[in-house]
């Protein structure tokens, strides 16, 4: 794989993490979304990955605690929402099918919702996809759902998004399959006649900072997070020195900082149900690569030290170091493949076929 | 002694009261000298900042405060020539503070690039705490407007003028223009042919007539000058100008993260009058624009048909979200950190590089 094609790959991937957290707000966003008063309810909350319990009855993960995408509450009107992004679906069923049935993990009586008790008597399961995998999910989970592999004792519904780029920006969210409380949230959002306007969404006070979402996101991107936490948790003074002779190095414990950047760019949550995003293996790999980057050197076991420059275009810095490692894997990759169809002839096909998919 | 070397040694004696301070700088103007100015956005008390002013870290910077009460007489070096230590260069200023609005004044009869040194070397020692406020077009008309409101009898006649319009020429490597104009008139016609030139200003050179004779110029950056009449220039339009900056740094301060308790970050929009996005080659100019801002850097995740970019402040930690998905408005967005100097920086950059628009809270009220 060339270079540029690698940094091309490496941007979609930001770009698709980047439009996940979008569309997951868009979500929040409309489910919050009071039509009587046009604006968000008095009331409502939004929880980017809480972490919940499950009970004994579970069907996939008895007692044990589950980290849906997204949580949203409406306590006044009793409605309740749990939210699972599936933005990177495969094209193949098979590989497909696993991950749906694996949703019916959050049809159940889940403690850990805000408020004295923990629980309520019942919330609405969405399923959230693109809007290109949505009529081949909402097909493949009616034929579950036949075949009596998926069954919810809730509502389910398949909601799809997608941006609209015309004069303004716009996030899209359909309503493809299911039911939803109440109706006329239900026939809203299958009208799909009011998409929200992405400003609207980036500048929302409850949950415009939150950037990362209880799935990696692409190195890049976190990488540009790491830099900028760094940047704005200096002191005056090492800020002065950074002006002055343009380098301040700064020691890191990866617990500290993982701790930081979820202040700035993870979700809210004030309680110990609040997920740790990011995870503390993700930052310490951003770490590794910074150290490759000549950025940063390990001092310990979970010790670095940053050394903070004022480092022009950081991200095209990142995508590119990102792109490096894609490609390299991919021209490996190939030499196998090369070695493997000159070793087996008779079997190319299948060594072709046994290609990762993209998706 | 020349005759600058005699006006200086005179101005830049220890003044006991801001009386005299002001009286001294009258007295340069009526020389025939110049005094120059700066209003400043503070967030700790001035006695506090001197106080670190007085210290070994500012001293070492060749920062030294010459008096012990306010009006404080602070000395700089403003450049230093390590091989030829008889060519280094200082400037002084004295430096007040008005309590109730939280400003500072800094006051110079020194050269104007030594002031400007010695003022960015300040503020940048006392980030911050000490920042800066730019003030858009319609910030200085509203205060110019203001005061011959308030002030029966007074006219201010503009003499000269530089602002700043667009190049609409497509083969222009330059896209901003930079215009100068010698005049005598009314500033209401000078503020509304600025409008109606979609022209931006960058320093005004007034004359005051009322009640006394001043002259004397302000520029977007909240600094002036005075050659005429330093008393009622100062009671007047420096004070009208002290107000808008005050509303400036009210409006623009504690948009970040960290100044809320909920961690929400408070949006601006900048807007324009014209669908200026519409052209898209006009997020690539933005970007090439945001580019060229000093102790900066920006990363952008999406340039087409929308963008989406994030600015990272270095001069003090401050970042910031970009967005531009309407055809009329750019979005900032603060993140964890962003000083009031920072915003400031930020929002004149944009509105004096790239175009000058209205900044307006985001959503609206």
């Amino acid at each position: 794989m060339k270079l540029d094609d690698a940094i091309a790959q490496v941007r979609d991937e930001c770009d698709n993490y980047i439009q996940t957290v979008q569309a997951l707000k868009a979500l929040a966003n409309e489910l919050l979304w009071d039509e009587a008063q046009q604006r968000l309810v008095a009331d409502g909350k939004a929880y980017f990955g809480r972490k919940m319990d499950t009970s004994s009855a579970n069907r996939i993960s008895p007692d044990a605690q589950v980290t849906p995408d997204l949580l949203v509450l409406r306590s006044q009107n009793a409605n309740y929402y749990v939210v699972e992004g599936k933005l990177a679906l495969s094209k193949d069923p098979a590989k497909r099918e696993a991950k749906l049935i694996e949703i019916q993990k959050y049809d159940d009586d889940f403690r850990g919702w805000d408020g004295s008790q923990g629980r309520v008597a019942s919330h609405d399961i969405i399923l959230l996809v693109r809007f290109f995998h949505g009529v081949n999910v909402r097909n493949q989970i009616a034929q579950l759902r036949a075949d009596k592999k998926m069954m919810f004792e809730r509502n389910f519904a398949v909601v799809t998004f997608h941006r609209v780029v015309e004069t303004e920006t716009w996030m899209s969210l359909e309503l493809l399959d299911g039911i939803l409380r109440p109706k006329e949230k239900q026939e809203k959002l299958a009208r799909r006649d009011k998409p929200i306007r992405l400003d609207l969404l980036v500048a929302n006070p409850q949950f415009g900072h939150v950037k990362l979402y209880d799935a990696p996101p692409p190195a890049p991107l976190l990488m540009d997070q790491i830099h900028e936490t760094i940047l704005a948790t200096l002191p005056p003074e090492d800020n002065l020195q950074l002006m002055e002779e343009g380098k301040v190095e700064r020691e890191m414990d990866l617990g500290v900082l993982r701790d930081m950047v979820s202040e700035s760019f993870g979700p809210s949550g004030g309680d110990d149900r609040t997920p740790d995003i990011p995870k503390q293996d993700w930052v310490r790999h951003a770490m590794v690569l910074f150290a490759k980057l000549g950025w940063a050197k390990q001092v310990g076991r979970s010790k670095y030290v940053y050394e903070v420059r004022q480092r022009r275009n950081p991200f095209d810095q990142f995508v590119k170091l990102r792109a490096r490692e894609v490609s390299k894997t991919a021209e490996m990759r190939a030499k196998v493949l090369a070695k493997e169809k000159e070793k087996y002839p008779l079997f190319q096909h299948l060594i072709e076929s046994n290609k990762p998919s993209k998706t | 002694m020349d005759f600058q070397q005699r006006m200086q040694s005179e101005f830049y004696l220890v003044h006991e009261k801001l009386a005299h301070l002001l009286e001294a700088a009258s007295k340069v103007c009526y020389q025939g000298g110049q005094v120059r100015g700066g209003i400043l956005s503070r967030d700790k008390a001035l006695d506090v900042l001197v106080q670190r002013l007085q210290g070994a870290g500012a001293r070492a910077r060749g920062i030294n405060v010459r008096s012990e009460h306010s009006p404080y007489l602070i000395q700089a070096r403003t450049r230093s020539d390590k091989l030829a230590p008889e060519r280094r260069e200082g400037s002084e200023a004295f430096i007040w503070e008005e309590k109730k609005q939280g400003i500072v004044y800094l006051l110079s009869c020194s050269e104007r690039q030594n002031f400007e040194r010695l003022s960015s070397k300040i503020e940048r020692y006392l980030s911050p705490h000490l920042s800066r406020i730019f003030l858009r077009t319609s910030e200085i008309r509203s205060a110019l407007n203001r005061l011959t409101e308030d002030s029966k009898g007074l006219s201010l006649r503009v003499r000269e003028y530089t602002s700043r319009s667009l190049i609409d020429d497509p083969g222009s490597h330059k896209r901003v223009r930079t215009n100068r104009e010698w005049t005598d008139e009314d500033h209401k016609s000078v503020f509304q042919k600025l409008s109606a030139q979609r022209e931006w200003l960058s320093a005004l050179r007034l004359d005051v007539r009322g009640r006394g004779l001043a002259s004397g110029k302000i520029r977007r950056d909240s600094t002036f000058s005075c050659a005429r009449g330093f008393r009622y220039f100062f009671r007047t339009v420096v004070a009208t100008v002290s107000d808008a900056v005050v509303r400036s740094r009210d409006f623009l301060g504690k948009r970040d993260q960290q100044s809320h308790p909920e961690r929400f970050a408070r949006a601006l929009k900048i807007e324009y009058a014209q669908p200026v996005f519409s052209d898209k080659r006009q997020n690539g100019r933005l970007v090439q624009t945001l580019k060229g801002m000093r102790n900066s850097a920006l990363s952008v995740f999406h340039p087409n048909p929308y963008l989406h970019a994030s600015l990272i402040d270095y001069a003090d930690g401050s970042s910031y979200e970009i967005w531009v998905t309407t055809p009329t408005s750019i979005l900032l967005l603060p993140k964890r950190k962003a000083t009031t100097g920072s915003i400031e920086r930020v929002c004149d950059f944009i509105c004096d590089k790239f175009q000058e628009g209205e900044i307006k809270d985001f959503p609206g009220k």
